[in-house]
């Protein structure tokens, strides 16, 4: 009989299912892009359905069911730290009980309800382990150090393990309320953005500063001797405030916060003086507590690979997004090799859960391969085409390959923005070729034709490129990063050749994300490369995730064909179809 | 999974409940923080009360004047 293992995260942000068979990943989601919600945390009921329909299985197939981490572990550190900061916890308090008594404290009642499984089949990983096993288990290697640092997970913030043949090993961890990512997460609300949500816009911003406020930040986040960290607990509140994730002393350090929504001043030629001073002082900041994080990382894995004794690293967990740390760390970290899991946030541990049954506990043998993002849901091409008659859309069936690019090309070619719908959906928060808005990206106001008809993004962030692997010198990746090529999580110099020729793709201080495309990977993606390469010696496309502000990525055709309705796209290439601009009697009017 | 999974029956969510706190309980009582068992059953007992009461649907928004 197979082994069908579900594992499951949920109930904080960016719920996920992701369903194995024998240890094999056949499926893996994230509730959002089914029901819409960005983030959303609720139980992935619909994510777990679409995974046990696309094996053809049902919840009474599910051998186990294994949640990516212990709430009971997670509830015994809210309480004791309200014990602990009391009169401040105060305010926290009544809600923190009444989110966990009412609801989340009888998780193993929630999921048997939901996803219809027996009790006993119900299994918790922990929430660090899930993250490890996520990265180890999808990378390239046969043992590596596996270094896992988040905000926060039961108690750990940031911890070490050894994986290979024997399976994943602990090796040391850092507690709760010291923690990597509530510092970064407390200065990206000092900064104005939402927290989780807004860390991608420090690390942009960080490119228009100097560190000049790392001295104050050494101050309240101290490196220690033993390779861990700690933070000065009187400048930070996350552990005890309801809202808040600094104190009044934080602000006394560093000056004022930046209000939500504070124009950047930096990049508009009206602005005062005082206006611009004042965003270079939020630039400056960004640039301090990205120039701390890098550091503190690699003090971090500085011992990590002292202690581990193993040549290579991956990496999990919701910092290890920060594809600006993670280029430090190749560059300047002993590590020969990295790897980064692409679903590094808490989506990922809905897989690694999976995984770390399967082999971890199971002990079913495992070797390394070349980890697919793609593992979400496909097209059905045949339905797409009736839905798109049906709604009235302009359609052109492209079923010879080559058309289909020479057309794709061509409209790129052409300043045309592009919706490219293809494949399997990705999982976690990179669209890499199979749910992208691609344009040219040579020229001077590609950004800015992307930005006002689509994407609406802060003017201080770039936008990344997909280059055919073969124009690889496109960008300097340094050898560590070789296996981060695939999956944009890694930042790096581009070379005078992009910078010069497009500027689009290229962020302020010369530093591009990109992702290296194989034809083995993706014929059909490095195809469209190909032919841009052809016409203009630039292998490359901006490449940037297709959704609208403030919507999850789009998932299936029709997200895809609504989206398109909604923005200024000038068209969606769904499969083999071309679909154009609806006809203003479908926009409603 | 197309169909709607199968409930467990009252009694099991009941027991399963029981499983939850009796872990719980046991993990503080191993653990380093045993000081924490007596609130810990205080606030199990109001736990409890409030699931009871959710699933009373008149008395539910008061719920909210509690907590
Ligand atoms: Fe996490």
């Amino acid at each position: 009989m197979p082994q069908v293992t579900l594992g499951v995260s949920a109930l904080y942000h960016d719920a996920a299912a992701a369903l194995m068979i024998d240890g094999q990943v056949i499926a893996a989601a994230q509730e959002e892009r089914f029901s819409r919600l960005k983030h959303d945390p609720s139980l992935p009921v619909r994510a777990a359905q679409w995974c046990l329909d696309e094996a053809g299985l049902s919840a009474q197939d599910i051998d186990q069911l294994i949640f990516y981490e212990k709430p009971l572990r997670k509830f015994e550190r809210i309480l004791s730290t309200s014990i602990a900061t009391f009169p401040r916890s105060a305010l926290s308090f009544p809600r923190q009980m009444k989110a966990w008594l009412g609801d989340k404290l009888w998780t193993r009642n929630r999921l048997v309800e939901a996803f219809g499984v027996r009790p006993e089949r119900v299994g918790f990983s922990d929430h660090h382990r899930s993250h490890a096993a996520s990265a180890f288990y999808s990378g390239p290697f046969e043992r590596a150090a596996v270094l896992v640092a988040d905000g926060v997970g039961e108690w750990a913030t940031t911890s070490l393990w050894r994986g290979g043949p024997a399976g994943l090993e602990p090796l040391g961890e850092v507690r709760w309320p010291h923690s990597l990512g509530l510092l970064y997460s407390a200065m990206t609300a000092f900064l104005g953005f939402a927290v989780n949500e807004g860390e991608y816009k420090v690390m942009g911003m960080a490119a228009w500063g100097t560190p000049r406020y790392r001295e104050a930040l050494d101050r309240v986040g101290r490196l220690l001797p033993d390779g861990g960290f700690a933070l000065d607990l009187d400048h930070f509140s996350h552990h005890w405030h309801p809202t808040r994730a600094y104190t009044d002393r934080l602000v006394a350090l560093l000056g004022p916060p930046r209000p939500p929504g504070a124009p950047f001043a930096l990049l508009d030629p009206s602005a005062s003086a005082a206006a611009r001073a004042e965003s270079q002082r939020h630039a400056d900041l960004a640039a301090s507590v990205q120039s701390w994080l890098e550091d503190a990382l690699l003090h971090v894995i500085r011992h990590a690979h002292q202690r581990s004794g193993e040549a290579n690293l991956c990496l999990a967990g919701g910092v290890a997004l920060n594809a600006v740390a993670n280029h430090r760390l190749a560059l300047e970290g002993p590590f020969a090799q990295l790897f980064v899991q692409p679903a590094a946030g808490d989506a990922g541990g809905a897989l690694g859960a999976a995984q770390w049954a399967s082999f971890g506990v199971a002990g079913r043998p495992w070797s390394p391969s070349r980890f697919r993002p793609d593992l979400g849901p496909s097209l059905d091409e045949g339905r797409v085409a009736d839905l798109v008659a049906d709604l009235g859309f302009p359609c052109e069936a492209l079923p010879h390959e080559d058309a289909l690019l020479d057309r794709a090309a061509q409209d790129l070619l052409s300043g045309q923005v592009l919706g490219w719908v293809q494949g399997r959906a990705e999982l976690g928060p990179r669209a890499l070729g199979h749910r992208s808005i691609l344009a040219d990206p040579r020229g001077p106001d590609t950004a800015l034709r992307v930005n006002t008809r689509v994407k609406l993004r802060e003017p201080f962030r770039p936008f990344a490129p997909s280059i055919a692997e073969e124009q690889a010198a496109l960008v300097q990746l340094p050898p560590a990063a070789a296996a981060l090529g695939p999956y944009m999580t890694v930042a790096c110099p581009a070379s005078d050749r992009l910078r010069e020729a497009a500027p689009a793709v290229v962020h302020v201080n010369g530093s591009t994300r990109p992702q290296l495309v194989s034809a083995a990977d993706d014929p059909r993606y490095h195809g469209l490369l190909r032919r841009m390469g052809e016409a203009t010696g630039l292998s490359a496309l901006l490449n940037t995730s297709f959704n609208l502000k403030g919507e999850p990525l789009v998932g299936s055709a029709t997200d895809a064909l609504a989206t398109l309705a909604r923005c200024e796209l000038d068209a969606v290439y769904i499969g083999p179809l071309r679909v154009g601009r609806p006809p203003a009697r479908v926009l409603g009017g | 999974m197309s169909s709607e999974p199968p409930k467990p029956s009252r009694l099991e969510s009941i027991l399963m409940r029981l499983g939850t706190a009796g872990a719980l309980l046991a993990m503080l009582g191993r653990g380093s923080r045993p000081w924490m068992l007596p609130l810990v059953l205080v606030l199990l007992v109001i736990g409890a009360g409030m699931v009871f009461l959710q699933s009373v649907q008149y008395v539910a928004p008061f719920i909210y004047m509690v907590f």
